[in-house]
């Protein structure tokens, strides 16, 4: 096993006990609540009224709009990371002369290209409009 | 095989059980919604496994897009379609 | 004579922490799990306090006039009726949907304790964070953690089969989409200006100079709205805009499975305020004072330092709650997108500046 994973081993071990620990929970509270289902109390709550058709519809295109606009800009964000971390990293930049200016323009460059063009497209055609 | 090796077997063993069975309940679920979850799931299994190859950005960085970004675009997109009862 | 005791603690410490034995990590993960307790703690204390502000700011009855001293068992008088309520399983529910969204909110959110660190002891210049793991992208992992919880909303709004959940729901996924990429583009102006992702890092980069609170301010007014949005707090809540909504995507849930959603949001809020000490508010540092386990008695200064900036964050936040009325969903997307990102944007620009002076 290689060291790196370790630091991943406290992780696994949270996230089972994160898993298990609210199924635990739920096993006490049924022990000690009181049960007694009945016909009006399970009907879904519509505001005292009896429930008209599904909720589970189809629902507005907008919201797809904005998804797909977050996913654009999340992704752009992702490619920062990378570039955050070695952009003055000493080591890198001894090795290739002149690697931080090419590195900051070639961000410059991405980041007009991608986030700034991006944004006034997606606001121009209404993407962030809230339409009713 | 040291215990560090055996446990990471096991582990991967899970995991690959994990992500057969969310991969086969994404093709076999009648309801749309359930597939988009289970393959949320498999996108999760996915990126342990690149924990566990030692690939720890690789694997962040998929829950970070396929969960939390595409896995909304998903469900938006599924939400667009009809929904036809027991379909 | 301190010096070497302090000395043999440290080096039996690692022995038990270190990653040089085969149980190191497992230590970790055990040590992980207090943590989980401990937040759990530090939830309540985060309800007790929420439901303090309310009682005095509003004037509702409350822990201010029950409870005995400071209210405290109205949190007690909670506890009991939340676990005692009958769990009601409405008929059109989607059953495993329904059952699996409050553990999903409930373990993401706890699946973010073990990468921040909780203060840090100081030795003869090295920092010894008490976190439960430090590895080189935590950052990165908290945002992604984070961003499990929409699915757990979504899945809470769509299992319950109710219309006012199901809008619910989606409003809240088209509030937090609109508002973690501003979240995410201050983050990474930070993590610029540093160089790491590592959160202990960025905190020690703000020990030598100063806060960067100060040194990019708009990023931090910016990573503010952001987080409070992020974390569901009014103004930005749409998780239960009483109004309009009835309760969200809680409508359908009753009892300690409704407790164990509301518990997510209120560790969420508390490990916000946290992420914000950080980042943002230098951590454990104090400015311009660089405390050290070689003066004596001050060992633990900044553990306390750090909670004293935690608390003070969360009480920052819960007054906003409670001052500030709740703005409308279409002009929540419109702030989210026109006007802190471009923020964001131009904080960007400023950071990429100043990471190429840092340090000065």
């Amino acid at each position: 096993m290689t060291d790196a994973i370790l630091d991943y081993i406290p992780i696994a071990v949270m996230l089972v006990f994160a898993l298990i620990i609210p199924f635990v929970i739920m096993f006490i509270v049924k022990q000690i609540t009181p049960r007694n289902p009945a016909r009006f109390k399970n009907t879904t709550y519509e505001g005292g009224k009896d429930p008209i058709g599904e909720a589970q519809v189809r629902f507005n295109v907008s919201y797809y709009l904005l998804a797909i606009v977050f996913v654009l800009f999340d992704v752009e964000v992702l490619f920062l990371y990378p570039w955050a971390v070695c952009y003055k990293n000493s080591v890198v930049m001894e090795a290739i002369p002149g690697f931080q200016l090419a590195a900051v323009g070639a961000m410059t460059i991405f980041l007009i290209i991608a986030l700034v063009i991006g944004d006034a497209y997606a606001w121009k055609k209404g993407a962030f409009t809230w339409t009713r | 095989m040291t215990l560090g090796e055996s446990f990471e077997m096991i582990v991967f063993a899970v995991l690959a059980v994990v992500l057969i069975f969310t991969a086969i309940m994404v093709i076999t679920s009648k309801e749309i919604v359930h597939s988009a979850l289970y393959l949320l799931g498999a996108f999760a299994a996915v990126a342990m496994l690149y924990i566990l190859s030692n690939a720890a950005f690789v694997g962040i960085v998929q829950i970070f897009v396929y969960i939390g970004a595409i896995g909304i675009l998903i469900i938006f997109a599924v939400m667009l379609t009809t929904r036809e009862v027991g379909g | 004579m301190l010096e070497e005791q302090m000395d043999i603690l440290l080096g039996i410490l690692y022995a038990i922490l270190g990653n040089d034995y085969w149980w190191g990590p497992w230590i970790r993960g055990v040590l992980g799990l207090c943590a989980m307790g401990g937040m759990m703690v530090a939830a309540m204390f985060a309800v007790w306090l929420e439901r303090k502000y309310a009682s005095d700011i509003q004037s509702r009855i409350g822990p201010n006039r029950v409870g005995g001293r400071f209210g405290l068992l109205q949190l007690i008088a909670d506890a009991i009726k939340l676990f005692t309520k009958e769990d009601i399983k409405p008929d059109k529910v989607d059953g495993p949907v329904w059952v699996a969204a409050p553990v999903l909110m409930f373990g993401s959110a706890l699946m973010m304790i073990i990468a921040i660190p909780f203060g840090a002891f100081i030795f003869n210049g090295t920092v010894y964070p008490l976190a439960v793991t430090q590895f080189d992208i935590s950052i990165l992992y908290l945002e992604a953690v984070s961003a499990i919880g929409i699915i757990g909303i979504f899945m809470a709004g769509w299992g319950s089969n109710n219309k006012f959940a199901v809008i619910a729901a989606f409003r809240n996924i088209a509030r937090m989409i609109g508002y973690e990429v501003a979240l995410g583009l201050t983050i990474i102006s930070v993590v610029i200006v540093t160089g790491s992702l590592n959160i202990v890092d960025i905190v020690n980069a703000q020990s030598t100079v100063v806060w960067f609170a100060f040194v990019m301010p708009l990023g931090f007014v910016v990573f503010g709205v952001a987080l409070i949005a992020d974390m569901g707090r009014v103004p930005f809540d749409q998780n239960e805009a009483e109004e309009e909504l009835i309760a969200g995507w809680g409508t359908e849930y009753s009892g300690m499975r409704f407790g164990l959603a509301y518990f997510a949001e209120y560790i969420h809020m508390v490990l916000g305020s946290c992420i914000a000490v950080l980042i943002f508010l230098g951590g454990w540092n104090i400015p311009g004072f660089i405390v050290d386990l070689n003066i004596p008695l001050l060992g633990l200064l900044p553990v306390a330092v750090f909670l004293a900036k935690w608390v003070l964050v969360m009480m920052f936040v819960i007054m906003i709650r409670w001052a500030l009325p709740r703005i409308r969903i279409d002009q929540i997307t419109s702030i989210g997108w026109k006007v802190l990102l471009p923020l964001a944007m131009v904080n960007l620009v400023w950071s990429v500046m100043l990471g190429l002076v840092w340090p000065w």
